[in-house]
């Protein structure tokens, strides 16, 4: 059995073209996770972002599409094939409009930032020599600086909407990000002539 | 009463099993001329740290009455390369020696295992005094070493394992590549070369290529030596080697070996390893450039033993010419070691499969349980089991 992971949410509806490019196809559901395929033995899998590169770490899932944040937030035993070149997004420390942190360099010392992305926000600020408190979340990062559980955060931006509907802006990039092709180092080299196929598309 | 994470008890019905696999494997290994060793489970932290620095961290430490730091053995070819260059230093060579025993580690990954039940061989030395490290003498001692392994899998009934294979070699004319450019650059290619491949980032691999390319452009001082590692007029420069090796030079061994050159000892070596598939069967092996182990300790081959449907390799091992030479005198080595837990869940093997068979158990009632009544349901137990396996006085 071969089997593809692809992640739920913003990536979805762009990873399921590009498998369709690649001549697999599947008839969706909403509530359906696992799905057989038109391609004999092929079943794709739809989880969580960050679930996508554990099902492939283990070798449950033979490939996978993923975020770069997600790569580069934790480090997974996966080989990185791959940029897509779809989902771009940009990480990014905003506070609230009326803030008196304007920049970097007015961030005060142990100034508490709520993130999803823990690990990268404390590479960040590490490089930036600024000592930071992680309030690590799982969603809904902007409402924390408006409930004084943070005074900036660090998250991913799309369009950058949610945050101004949340009376938030960006003070600095962090990172640029887009959907990857990862694969299990094992599958990479068994199954090495259909993962190549998803190189050339 | 917790137990620490990454241990566990092996109850009766697991033993039995791993019992069966280490016999059978350890059978495989004597009747190819391998003699079962056991070192200590303890070693001094600085032999270790001679021989294997890095798997230093990963050692559990232990401190002795003395204060002597020793360490719990994270591995068996070092200790058992530390015995070829002393106690055995003297016998005829190339020695062979086996093993079947736990190794400990410690891993950041919560999830891995801390105690490890490994099989492996090591073939030491050569019978050739003159020419020991000779391209021959190396083939030799490949095709016998993995003769050996692909017997066990084959022995084990492990479905569909293959072979990975990849050669320092492969990697040689990379970093002939790299040296030249760090050294008119000032750049430290080779360590964010190996960085970004041992977290398996292609992609990265591609820009830091890009970025090499990127820096010889611009550099106005750049010598006509590295001029010609982003010629593109010449299809065949450097810097294309480079760029394509990733792909290029993972594959099926054939497509691989197209792209070197057929003279070459790499050449040689690979494709006689290759050659073994007329005894084993087609589509054993496969060749990944990708894989990088640690060159440290690996000098030539290295392979890994991969099998459907489990995320990561079940063996592995290769060439350790620098290991003996730690201990003792200099002398070539190859060896390899297989996960016993591993290859107990992929066995096929119906006598590996096959649990504790209960048929094969009598029971004795003693239900009179005076001093003669007891001796004499004894005494028939001891009758009984020169013909039967297993006889319980119930």
């Amino acid at each position: 059995m071969y089997r593809i992971a692809i992640p739920k949410g913003s990536l979805l509806n762009d990873s399921k073209a590009f498998l369709e490019k690649s001549g697999i196809s599947f008839e969706w559901s909403d509530r359906k996770l696992l799905f057989e395929t038109n391609v004999k033995d092929t079943q794709v899998l739809i989880v969580r972002p960050k679930d996508v590169a554990v099902y492939v770490e283990k070798g449950a899932a033979d490939i996978g599409i993923v975020g770069s944040d997600v790569l580069e937030e934790h480090r997974y035993k996966t080989v990185t094939l791959r940029d897509l070149d779809y989902g771009h997004c940009t990480m990014v420390v905003a506070v609230p409009k009326d803030s008196k942190i304007k920049n970097l360099s007015s961030i005060p010392d142990y100034c508490k930032v709520a993130t999803k992305f823990p690990n990268l926000a404390r590479k960040f600020f590490g490089e930036q020599g600024i000592p930071i408190e992680i309030i690590e979340l799982y969603g809904s990062i902007e409402i924390a600086p408006l409930t004084d559980l943070s005074e900036i955060i660090v998250d991913l931006v799309g369009t950058g909407k949610t945050l101004k509907e949340n009376g938030l802006t960006q003070i600095e990039t962090i990172s640029r990000h887009s959907a990857r092709l990862i694969a299990n180092r094992v599958s990479w080299q068994l199954y090495h002539d259909r993962i190549m196929n998803f190189l050339n598309i | 009463m917790n137990l620490p994470e990454g241990i566990r008890d092996l109850l009766p019905v697991d033993l039995i099993r791993q019992e069966k696999l280490r016999r059978l494997v350890l059978n495989t290994f004597n009747s190819w001329g391998y003699q079962t060793v056991l070192p200590p489970s303890l070693e001094s932290l600085k032999t270790l740290e001679k021989g294997r620095p890095k798997l230093v961290k990963e050692a559990f430490k232990v401190v002795d009455v003395d204060g002597q730091l020793l360490a719990l053995r994270p591995d068996l070819t070092m200790p058992i390369a530390r015995l070829a260059a002393t106690r055995l230093s003297s016998l005829e060579r190339p020695l062979r020696l086996c093993y079947a025993a736990v190794v400990f580690r410690q891993n950041k990954n919560a999830d891995s295992h801390r105690e490890i039940y490994q099989a492996g061989i090591e073939l030491i030395g050569s019978s050739s005094k003159d020419k020991p490290y000779s391209l021959e003498r190396t083939n030799k001692a490949n095709l016998e070493c993995l003769s050996i392994l692909l017997e066990t899998l084959d022995q084990l009934q492990i479905a569909d394992y293959k072979i990975v294979l990849t050669h320092t070699d492969l990697w040689r004319y990379a970093g002939e590549i790299f040296h030249r450019v760090e050294k008119h650059l000032e750049m430290d290619l080779s360590a964010e070369i190996d960085a970004v491949l041992q977290k398996g980032d292609f992609l990265e691999y591609q820009k830091v290529i890009n970025k090499i390319e990127e820096r010889c452009k611009r550099s106005f001082t750049c010598p006509s030596e590295l001029k010609t590692l982003f010629d593109s007029s010449k299809n065949e420069s450097p810097l294309n080697y480079l760029k394509k090796a990733c792909f290029q030079l993972t594959g099926k061994p054939d497509e691989v070996l197209a792209y070197l050159d057929s003279d070459s000892d790499l050449y040689n070596e690979l494709s006689t390893i290759i050659a073994l598939e007329e005894i084993f069967g087609p589509e054993k092996f496969f060749i990944d450039f990708t894989l990088r182990p640690d060159r440290k300790f690996y000098t030539g081959l290295y392979f890994e033993v991969i099998v459907p449907s489990r995320g990561q390799s079940i063996g592995a091992g290769g060439r350790y010419n620098n290991l003996i030479s730690c201990f003792g005198g200099s002398e070539p080595a190859i060896g390899f070691s297989l996960h016993i837990e591993a290859l107990l869940k992929h066995s096929q093997n119906p006598i590996i499969k096959q649990p504790f068979d209960k048929k094969k158990c009598v029971n004795i009632s003693c239900e009179d349980t005076s001093k003669q009544g007891l001796i004499e349901r004894i005494k028939e137990s001891r009758d009984l089991r020169k013909n039967v396996e297993v006889v319980v006085l119930d």
